[in-house]
C-alpha cells in the first residue's frame, strides 16, 4: 500500500458567489506521477494556489506526508517540501541561471544569521550543476535568467524545482507553448526524475496525449468538482470528461 | 583562484585609493570647506548605502531614512545632554532604538507594495517631524545644542574637522563593506529575488516578510549611526534640518544615479552628486539651496530616461567595450 | 462644548476639504488610469497659484478672471508632461516612475524657489474679499466661492467621465488597459487626456487657493501629502472616493486643529493616513 505524499480533503474555495473548488478530495502517493486535467476555469490552478498557501481555502484540509499544511504561510509550505512551477514561466530575470538554482535550495533549517555573510557552499553549487546538466542547460549557467528562451526557462524551472529534494513537485502546464522536441525532452526528464530520484509529481496538463503517457493515475476536474479518477485509459474514455471539455468554456 | 586574482587586482587600486584618502586631509588643512564637502560625501555615501540595501537590493522604496537618521541624532544627543553619556555608547542606543522602531514600522507597513509603501514611509517621517516640532522634551522647533566639550575623544567632539573626516571615512568604509558582504552572500541573493519577483521568491520558500524587515532594520541602523555622528559634528540639531525629506530624496537619487543594487553605485553617486551640489550652490549663489536641486532633478530625469541602470553600468559597459576592442 | 466653535470647525473643514478634494481628484485620475503616483502634484498646484499671482501682479487680472486661462494652460502642461516625460516610462518599474515625478517636483519647485525666493506672497485686494457672518460663524467669501468652483468643476468632470465617449474610454482604460486596447481605445491619447485633466484640476485648485492662501514655492509639500491621504482614504481608482477623502481629511484636519492643537492638525491627517494604509488599504470606495 503506497504512502500518501499529498492529500487534499474536502477542499472548498469560494470567490464571492463563485465556488471555484467544491469539496475536492484527492491524493498523490509517493513516487507517483499524477495528472490533473480539466477545461479552463475548472479550478486546477486555484487548487495549486491553495496547496501552496497562496490562497486560503474556505474549508477542508491539506496534508503533506501527514503534516497539516492548510493554514501555513506559503514559504513554510514550500520549505516543507512542495515545489511549484507556473503556467507562464517564472525565473528571476536578473539572477544568473546558477543563482536561480541556488536560491531554490531548501531553506527550512537555514541559519538566518550566517546567511548574511555566507555564500552558497560547494555542495549546493555541485548539486545545482548536476541538475542543470540533468536537464541539459549547463552551458547557460552564467546567463541572466531573463535572457533564456521560453523553452530554456521551462527546463530551468524543472531543474530548480528538484533542487530542494522536494516531497512533491506541482507542475502547472509544463509543456504549454513549447515546441514538440522540447516537449519530449521535458517529459523525458520528468519520467527520469521520477524513476531515478523517486520524485513525486502532480501535473496540470492540457495536452491529453502527453499527460496520459506519463501519469500513473489521473484526476479530471470540472467546475470545481472531481468528475473522474483513475488510470489514464479509464479517465480518457469516460464520457463525463468529454462532456466537460466540449460542453464547458 | 580566479576570485583571488581579481581581488588582488582590485585590491591594489582600493588600497591606493585608501592611502590617498587617508593622506588627503594633510593637503587640505587650510581648506575647511573642502574638508566639509568630503565629510558630506562620506555621510551621504553611508546613508546611500543604507538606502541601497532596502531599495536597491530588497526593492522596497523607503522614504524613511532621514527619520532614522534623526532618531539616531536625537537619541545620542539627549543622552549626552541629560545623562552626560558619552556618544560612543549613545550611538549604540540610537542604533538600537532606530532598529526597534524600524521593526515596529516595518512589520505593519512592509506588506504594502510599491507606491503605497513609499507614501506610508513619507507619512511616518512627517508624523515624526511634527511630533518633534511640538515636543518640548526634545527642544521642539528650537532644537538641541550639544554641550561643547572639545577637544575630547570621550565626548566625540573636536574643534578641527580632521578627526571627523576620519570618523566619517571609517563609517563610509564600514557601510560599503557591509553592502559588499551582503551583495555576495545568500541574503543578498534573497533580497534581489524579492525585488525581482516577490511572490516568486515566496514560492522558493523564502520568508519574504522576514527578509524585507531585516533589510529595513539594518538600513535604519546605519542611518542612526550616521545621525549620531553627524550631531556630534554639527553640534546643533533641530527638526527642520534633521528631519528633512530632501535627505532621503538625495540618497535615492545618489543610488539611482550611481547604480541601483550595486556596491560601487552609491560610491560613484555620492562622489559625483554631493560635490556637484555644493559647487552649484556656491557658484550659482543667491538662490541658496535651489540650484543644486534643479541640477539633481535634471540629472535624474536624464539618467532614468537614457540609462536607468546608473553610471556604474555605463562604466562597466564602457570597460567591456574597451576590452573587446583590445582583444580584437 | 461650544456648539458654535464646533460648527465653525466643521464649516472650515468642508471649505478647505473642497480644495483638497479637487487636488485629490486630479491625483486619483492619474493614479487610477496610469498607476503613476504624481509626487509633483503639489508643485503643479504651487505653480498654478504662482501663475495666478503673476497674472495679478503684472497684468492686474483677478484670479477669478484668470481662472479659465490658468486652467487651459495647465491642461496643456499636463499634456506636455505625459508627452515629453512620462510616456517613455510607462512600463518602467515603480522606483523609476516615482523618481521621475520626484525629479519633476524638484525641477518645478526649485525653479520657482530660485526665481521667487522662499518669501510668502499674497494677492492683495482680490475681488473675493470679506466674509459672510451668520451669528458668530464667519465664512470667508473667497473660500465659499472656491467651494462653488470646486463643485462645478467636479460635477463637470464626473459628467464628462460618465456620459461622454472619451470619458467612458478613460474609465475603461483605468479598469483594464489591455481590454480597453482590444476594444479599440487609443490608449496613448487617453493617457494624454488624463494627465491634462489631472493637472487642469490642480490648475483650478491652485488659482482659487491664491485668493485666500499664501503663495510660496514650498507650499506644494504639505498639499501633496494631504492629497495622498485623501486619495488613500477614498480608495484608489475611485474619483468619487477622492472627493469623499478630500472632504473627510479637511474635516479631520480642522476638527483636530480646533479641539486638540492647531500645531498638530496635520499629525491627525497623517495618522489617519497610516491607519487606513494598515487596515483598509482599499480605502472606502477603492477598486483594488
Amino acid at each position: 500500500m503506497s504512502k500518501k505524499c499529498l492529500e487534499v480533503k474536502f477542499l472548498t474555495k469560494r470567490f464571492g458567489g463563485l465556488t471555484a473548488l467544491d469539496e475536492i478530495s484527492l491524493h498523490v502517493n509517493e513516487a507517483e506521477i499524477v495528472g490533473l486535467i480539466g477545461p479552463n476555469g475548472s479550478g486546477k490552478t486555484t487548487l495549486f494556489n491553495c496547496i501552496t498557501g497562496f490562497l486560503k481555502p474556505d474549508n477542508g484540509k491539506i496534508f503533506l506526508r501527514g503534516i497539516n499544511i492548510t493554514s501555513k504561510s506559503p514559504h513554510e509550505i514550500i520549505q516543507e517540501g512542495v515545489s511549484r512551477s507556473f503556467q507562464i514561466t517564472r525565473v528571476f530575470p536578473e539572477l544568473t541561471v546558477m543563482k536561480n538554482m541556488l536560491i531554490s535550495i531548501c531553506h527550512k533549517n537555514e541559519s538566518r544569521i550566517k546567511s548574511i555573510y555566507k555564500k552558497s557552499n560547494r555542495d549546493e553549487i555541485k548539486k545545482a550543476s548536476e541538475l542543470l546538466e540533468f536537464v541539459g542547460i549547463s552551458e547557460l549557467s552564467d546567463e541572466p535568467g531573463g535572457e533564456l528562451s521560453y523553452g530554456q526557462q521551462k527546463l530551468l524551472t524543472l531543474a530548480s524545482s528538484l533542487m530542494q529534494d522536494p516531497s512533491v513537485v506541482l507542475l502547472d502546464e509544463p509543456t504549454a507553448g513549447v515546441n514538440p522536441t522540447l516537449i519530449n525532452k521535458i517529459m523525458d526528464r520528468i519520467m527520469e526524475a521520477n524513476e531515478e530520484f523517486d520524485t513525486t509529481f502532480f501535473i496540470i496538463e492540457h495536452n491529453m496525449d502527453i499527460i496520459m503517457s506519463i501519469s500513473t493515475r489521473m484526476y479530471a476536474l470540472a467546475t470545481g468538482k472531481i468528475i473522474v479518477e483513475g488510470d489514464p485509459g479509464k479517465v480518457r474514455s469516460n464520457p463525463k470528461v468529454l462532456e466537460a471539455y466540449l460542453g464547458g468554456e | 583562484m580566479k576570485n583571488r586574482m581579481d581581488f588582488f587586482k582590485k585590491g591594489k587600486w582600493l588600497f591606493l585609493i585608501l592611502i590617498a584618502l587617508l593622506l588627503l586631509p594633510n593637503f587640505l588643512k587650510d581648506e575647511p570647506y573642502v574638508l566639509h564637502v568630503c565629510i558630506m560625501v562620506f555621510v551621504y555615501l553611508s546613508l546611500a548605502q543604507a538606502w541601497n540595501l532596502i531599495g536597491g537590493y530588497a526593492g522596497q522604496i523607503s522614504f524613511a531614512n532621514h527619520a532614522f537618521f534623526a532618531i539616531g541624532a536625537y537619541t545620542s544627543t539627549m543622552l549626552l545632554i541629560y545623562l552626560n553619556l558619552t556618544p560612543w555608547i549613545g550611538l549604540f542606543a540610537g542604533i538600537a532604538i532606530a532598529m526597534c522602531i524600524a521593526y515596529l514600522l516595518g512589520s505593519q507597513l512592509l506588506h504594502l507594495k510599491g507606491h503605497y509603501f513609499a507614501v506610508a514611509t513619507i507619512a511616518f517621517a512627517e508624523i515624526l517631524k511634527l511630533i518633534f516640532l511640538n515636543w518640548r522634551g526634545v527642544g521642539a522647533a528650537y532644537g538641541l545644542s550639544l554641550p561643547l566639550k572639545m577637544p575630547s575623544f570621550y565626548y566625540l567632539m573636536w574643534s578641527s574637522k580632521l578627526p571627523y573626516y576620519y570618523i566619517f571615512l571609517l563609517v563610509a568604509i564600514i557601510s560599503t563593506i557591509l553592502i559588499y558582504t551582503i551583495d555576495r552572500s545568500k541574503v543578498g541573493m534573497y533580497f534581489m529575488s524579492i525585488k525581482q519577483d516577490e511572490d516568486g521568491a515566496e514560492h522558493k520558500g523564502i520568508d519574504t516578510s522576514y527578509y524585507k524587515l531585516l533589510a529595513f532594520m539594518i538600513s535604519a541602523g546605519i542611518c542612526a549611526l550616521v545621525g549620531t555622528l553627524y550631531a556630534q559634528y554639527i553640534l546643533y540639531i533641530c527638526p527642520r534640518s534633521c528631519i528633512d525629506i530632501m535627505m532621503s530624496t538625495k540618497c535615492i537619487l545618489i543610488v539611482l544615479f550611481g547604480g541601483l543594487g550595486t556596491v560601487a553605485g552609491p560610491v560613484l553617486g555620492a562622489c559625483i552628486l554631493i560635490p556637484l551640489g555644493e559647487y552649484t550652490r556656491i557658484k550659482l549663489g543667491g538662490g541658496g539651496q535651489g540650484w543644486d536641486y534643479i541640477i539633481y532633478g535634471l540629472l535624474i530625469l536624464v539618467i532614468i530616461l537614457y540609462q536607468p541602470k546608473g553610471v556604474y553600468n555605463i562604466l562597466r559597459r564602457y570597460k567591456k567595450n574597451v576590452q573587446k576592442m583590445f582583444r580584437s | 462644548m461650544d456648539l458654535v466653535y464646533l460648527i465653525q470647525a466643521i464649516i472650515n473643514g468642508i471649505l478647505i476639504g473642497g480644495v483638497y478634494a479637487l487636488i485629490a481628484v486630479g491625483l486619483s485620475l492619474i493614479w487610477g488610469v496610469m498607476e503613476i503616483v504624481n509626487f509633483a502634484h503639489g508643485d503643479y498646484l504651487m505653480a498654478a497659484a504662482f501663475f495666478s499671482y503673476i497674472f495679478w501682479l503684472y497684468m492686474g487680472l483677478d484670479p477669478l478672471i484668470s481662472l479659465p486661462l490658468v486652467a487651459i494652460i495647465f491642461l496643456f502642461i499636463g499634456f506636455g508632461t505625459q508627452k515629453f516625460v512620462m510616456k517613455r516610462l510607462m512600463d518602467s518599474p515603480t522606483l523609476i516612475t516615482i523618481a521621475a515625478t520626484f525629479a519633476l517636483s524638484l525641477l518645478i519647485r526649485y525653479s520657482f524657489f530660485v526665481v521667487f525666493k522662499p518669501d510668502y506672497k499674497a494677492i492683495r485686494d482680490p475681488l473675493l474679499q470679506g466674509s459672510l457672518h451668520i451669528s458668530s460663524i464667519s465664512i470667508p467669501i473667497a473660500k465659499m466661492v472656491t467651494l462653488l468652483v470646486v463643485l462645478v468643476t467636479v460635477i463637470l468632470l464626473f459628467s464628462f467621465l460618465k456620459y461622454t465617449k472619451k470619458g467612458k474610454a478613460i474609465r475603461a482604460t483605468a479598469q483594464d488597459r489591455e481590454v480597453a486596447k482590444s476594444l479599440g481605445v487609443n490608449v496613448e491619447q487617453i493617457f494624454l487626456i488624463t494627465w491634462g485633466l489631472g493637472i487642469a484640476c490642480v490648475g483650478i485648485a491652485g488659482t482659487m487657493l491664491s485668493t485666500f492662501y499664501y503663495v510660496f514655492p514650498l507650499m506644494g509639500i504639505t498639499f501633496v501629502l494631504i492629497a495622498f491621504a485623501s486619495v488613500t482614504l477614498g480608495g484608489f481608482g475611485s474619483v468619487h472616493g477622492a472627493v469623499f477623502g478630500g472632504l473627510v481629511i479637511g474635516l479631520i484636519q480642522q476638527l483636530g486643529g480646533a479641539f486638540v492643537s492647531p500645531a498638530l492638525k496635520d499629525v491627525f491627517v497623517f495618522i489617519v493616513f497610516i491607519l487606513v494604509l494598515m487596515f483598509k488599504p482599499m480605502g472606502f470606495f477603492g477598486k483594488y
